[in-house]
């Protein structure tokens, strides 16, 4: 009798266990989200074509579904099924920062609703020990073990944006898109990217509460970055070089400033930065996170900021500490010589005379590949070209009578059009309306191995109309 | 006349040592590469600069004897791939007849190659036809295009110096293939290897001269009508003028249009007829020696001028100059900086893209054409951190362009030497291209000094030659 009673009271500790960490009903919270959506060859910027893209979401209150952004670039239809049934529900897309790689959908049809659970978001997140990651395959859930590596800091999958990630192995395949991910009931993230060696990247609870912060608000200031670039300071020398004597192990060294064209702001290449946010910074760039431990400096920006908030610096420049007003600029693509990426848009482009014309941008290199001029990452990778917005490329030319000469040009970077200076496609335009005397006169950059191409003005309508008609250009522009 | 051209074709066999360009004190193994050669008037061997290059110990070998001779380097050029040796010993010679340089040989028209491919003993012979005559890259210097034949007898390995023979003559020099391309081999012609030989009857080798001009097809209907010229089929456009050729900058014009060079009718695509074969007329500058000037014909706003342009040898050749000479180096405190170039580039792998900066490949082949203000003589690279103590803690990647040493511009290892001498406190602060900053302290980078040079083995802390002839 004794040993019976022992083996009951186990079972139902054992039973009340499993009901806590049961807490969390995956088939009540997790859904599967289908995207279609529209997608772009930048070689050929005037053709789409359709894509699906499949991911999960978690639901995480009354009308918010919570995803990566991750997939929705150019989505026209979003439809969410739940408990693994068949029925697809119709997905609105409450908002979505590409920025930060979170979507928040929302669906209209209360019985979508029906025996769901939304979950809570982990305010803090463990720095070691099992997770388990959650997603709908073939009808049924699948649950898999998760392993914590570690938490750093580190840039965003779809940005610039530098903040909080936690990573994880798992023998899980196929992750990456937005697999959630807890520790017992809590969650802990969603999964933002997957390496072949079985580990992946978690946008973490914390870094996904202040982003939905900040896209909830009337006045949504976006989340900002810092726009300089340092490097460690660990050679003493290097610090004592600078008057620095008494502060061994401490401070980076500021290598550029204002590189992506964000903020006008009062840091020096040359400064050694001591401190930010009343955080000590140490040789190697690192703070101590009173949550977190030691992390990279990176992720103060968005720690507990947003944009244009002040963020004070304490810096050594001149032989002398100065403490200085850093204002922390939102982080924009467009702003840069060579805008990084481009979201949920078509490709840019004009056709003149059989010349496409294209904003140089990163998708742009990326369909490049192998055939990218490395004068392309030279301008991407140089401190920005003072006085111009922009670059454009003239990217091909399409073989007709009229351009006759010129059908080896290509990925070429334009300086001047008729004497006025080209900074985005619109100034093309604008130029191609002034002709010189009868004649286009295209002037490339001055370390282009072409420097300039002379075009008939008078003839290029007319060209450009046979010429768009005879490749099944369907318009001349997108502007 | 040889009527038996094989026993005028000598084995080469070459002992060489070439530079470690990331670790520029020190050399390679001694590797043994195996070439050919022909005796020509004068008691000299006529092979390729490449397969001598980095000689220590040179072997040729006559016809069908096993006795082997020592031969030196006479004369190199490493712009067009040709060298001449000589053999001390005179008895080398004896019964050797010299083989006469003939004339350019006419396409589909039959040659006969003779060498030593793959390492053979015995003089192999491949017979092919002339398929092509036209502009090729020479791949010993990398930057630079000559007249080339092109011909389907097979040009292998060991082949490369050997003559191709026609009615007797030589009308070529076997000198390298192209991976990808098959039953294709490719011979220096008779105009180069006589432009060769007569650059060096001062005694001296000078090298091909360069126009400095880049030269782009006028075709386009509209931009010869903006340049007043007819729609036909003449002249090709100036495009750009390169640096650093200060005569052809004085007269010279961006849109002017070469019409004529040497009296001979340029096309529109940059071409003339060439004895029957359309080449490019760059072949025409390439027949004048350093300091000689060529009649060209031009098209300048709106009417046709002649002008005689001097043209020179580009020493200032920022890609390939020291490429064939030990790198200079300079060693302070570990860090150890040497020139960038294509050698020291090739030495980091096959794919640059991948391996290099875009910044630093910038550097090296974008730069100096911009202007003589924009242009670094010589790019310094920092080659290697060799680790001490003193050092450890040193922030900045290799391979980053070294731009500012104690407030001094760099411009050249030479700049970099009295950078280091003008410091002006206890440091020595360097700045790099990727905007890194660095220091070292000067009391502590001499006493380490002697200590790292002792761990690693290294006879000089620097090599600061004047490296151009």
């Amino acid at each position: 009798m004794i040993k019976s009673s022992f083996t009951l009271a186990f079972l139902l500790v054992a039973s009340l266990g499993l009901a806590q960490a049961r807490a969390f009903t995956p088939k009540a919270a997790v859904v599967e989200i289908e995207i279609t959506k529209k997608t772009y060859d930048y070689r050929m910027p005037w053709v789409s074509r359709n894509e699906q893209t499949h991911k999960n979401g978690i639901l995480i209150g009354q009308n918010q579904i919570l995803t990566t952004a991750d997939g929705f670039s150019g989505q026209y239809l979003c439809r969410i099924t739940k408990g693994g049934e068949s029925r697809q529900y119709t997905a609105l897309i409450k908002w979505i920062d590409f920025y930060a790689n979170i979507a928040m959908l929302d669906v209209s049809e209360p019985i979508f609703w029906q025996d769901m659970e939304p979950v809570k978001l982990a305010k803090k997140i463990p720095q070691s020990g099992d997770l388990q990651i959650y997603r709908w395959r073939s009808g049924r859930i699948e649950e898999r073990a998760a392993e914590i590596i570690r938490l750093y800091n580190d840039t965003n999958k779809m940005s610039f944006l530098q903040h909080l990630k936690l990573s994880a192995s798992s023998e899980i395949t196929g992750a990456g898109w937005a697999e959630v991910v807890f520790d017992g009931a809590q969650l802990v993230g969603l999964t933002e990217s997957a390496s072949k060696d079985n580990r992946f990247n978690i946008l973490p609870a914390p870094f996904i509460i202040s982003v939905i912060e900040h896209n909830q608000s009337s006045d949504n200031p976006g989340l900002g970055t810092f726009d300089f670039r340092w490097m460690n300071a660990k050679n003493p020398a290097l610090l004592r070089s600078k008057g620095l004597l008494n502060m061994p192990d401490r401070g980076v060294v500021v290598t550029e400033v204002g590189r992506r064209r964000l903020a006008h702001n009062r840091l020096k290449s040359g400064d050694v930065i001591l401190a930010i946010d009343g955080f000590e910074v140490d040789s190697e760039g690192k703070y101590l996170d009173p949550d977190y431990g030691r992390l990279s400096i990176s992720g103060l920006a968005t720690r507990a900021h947003s944009a244009k908030d002040i963020i004070f610096m304490t810096i050594w420049r001149d032989q002398a500490k100065h403490k200085i007003a850093y204002a922390l600029p939102r982080a924009q693509f467009s702003k840069s010589l060579i805008p990084s990426e481009r979201y949920d848009a078509s490709p840019h482009y004009l056709v003149a005379g059989g010349l496409l014309f294209q904003p140089l941008n990163g998708p742009l290199m990326r369909a490049l590949g192998k055939n990218k001029p490395v004068l392309l990452d030279y301008y991407n990778d140089r401190p920005p070209l003072e006085g111009r917005d922009g670059i454009v490329l003239l990217s091909k030319v399409l073989p007709d009578d009229y351009n006759r000469g010129y059908e080896v040009i290509h990925y070429i970077m334009v300086d001047q059009i008729n004497g006025h200076v080209i900074h985005k496609l619109e100034d093309v335009k604008a130029a191609l309306a002034q002709p010189e005397a009868g004649f286009h006169r295209i002037q490339f950059m001055p370390d282009e191995a072409t420097h300039q191409i002379v075009l008939d003005s008078t003839k290029m309508p007319k060209a450009t109309e046979r010429i768009l008609q005879h490749y099944r250009i369907p318009k001349p522009s997108s502007l | 006349m040889a009527a038996d051209p094989e026993k005028s074709v000598v084995q080469i066999i070459n002992y060489a040592q070439g530079p470690n360009w990331v670790e520029p004190w020190r050399f390679s193994r001694v590797a043994s590469g195996l070439g050919s050669g022909f005796v020509i008037k004068g008691n000299r061997i006529m092979t390729n600069a490449h397969v001598v290059s980095w000689s220590k110990q040179l072997i040729v070998h006559r016809y069908q004897d096993p006795k082997p001779y020592r031969a030196t380097v006479e004369f190199i050029g490493h712009d067009c791939d040709l060298a001449i040796l000589k053999v001390e010993d005179e008895a080398f010679f004896e019964g050797i007849e010299a083989l006469q340089i003939g004339e350019l040989p006419a396409a589909r028209s039959s040659v006969t190659t003779y060498g030593y491919p793959a390492g053979g003993r015995q003089i192999s012979y491949t017979r092919g036809v002339i398929s092509r005559i036209e502009m090729q890259r020479y791949a010993h210097i990398y930057n630079r295009s000559l007249l080339t034949l092109q011909t389907d007898a097979a040009i292998n390995p060991g082949n490369s110096g050997g003559p191709a023979i026609q009615d007797d003559k030589v009308v070529g020099v076997s000198f390298q293939g192209r991976p990808g391309l098959e039953n294709t081999g490719f011979i220096i012609p008779p105009n180069i290897i006589k432009h060769f030989l007569e650059d060096i009857e001062d005694g001296k080798y000078h090298g091909f001269p360069d126009a400095g001009i880049s030269l782009i097809k006028l075709t386009n209907p509209a931009f010869r009508a903006s340049l007043g010229l007819p729609n036909d089929s003449s002249g090709a456009r100036i495009d750009r003028i390169l640096q650093p050729f200060p005569k052809t900058h004085e007269l010279l014009r961006v849109n002017d249009v070469i019409l004529e060079v040497s009296k001979q009718e340029v096309g529109s695509d940059g071409m003339i007829l060439y004895e029957g074969n359309r080449v490019h007329c760059s072949v025409l500058f390439d027949e004048a020696q350093h300091g000689e000037a060529i009649t060209l014909k031009l098209w300048r706003a709106g009417k046709a001028i002649e002008l005689e342009l001097p043209v020179y040898v580009n020493r200032a050749d920022r890609i390939s100059g020291n490429q064939h000479k030990e790198p200079p180096y300079l060693i302070v405190g570990g860090l150890v900086f040497t020139e960038l170039s294509m050698n020291y580039l090739g030495s980091l792998g096959r794919n640059l893209g991948e391996s290099l900066d875009s910044r630093t490949h910038y550097e090296l082949f974008y730069r100096s054409h911009q202007s003589e203000e924009l242009a670094r003589a010589k790019p310094i690279v920092l080659s290697k951190v060799l680790k001490h103590p003193s050092n450890v803690d040193f922030g900045v990647a290799t391979r980053d362009v070294v731009t500012e040493v104690n407030g001094h511009t760099i411009n050249s290892i030479s700049d970099l030497k009295a950078a280091l001498i003008n410091s002006t406190d206890d440091f020595h602060r360097f700045q790099f291209l990727s905007g890194a900053e660095e220091a070292l302290n000067i009391a502590d980078a001499h006493r380490a000094e002697k200590i790292i040079l002792k761990q690693y083995n290294i006879p000089n802390a620097e090599r600061l030659e004047v490296l151009y002839d």
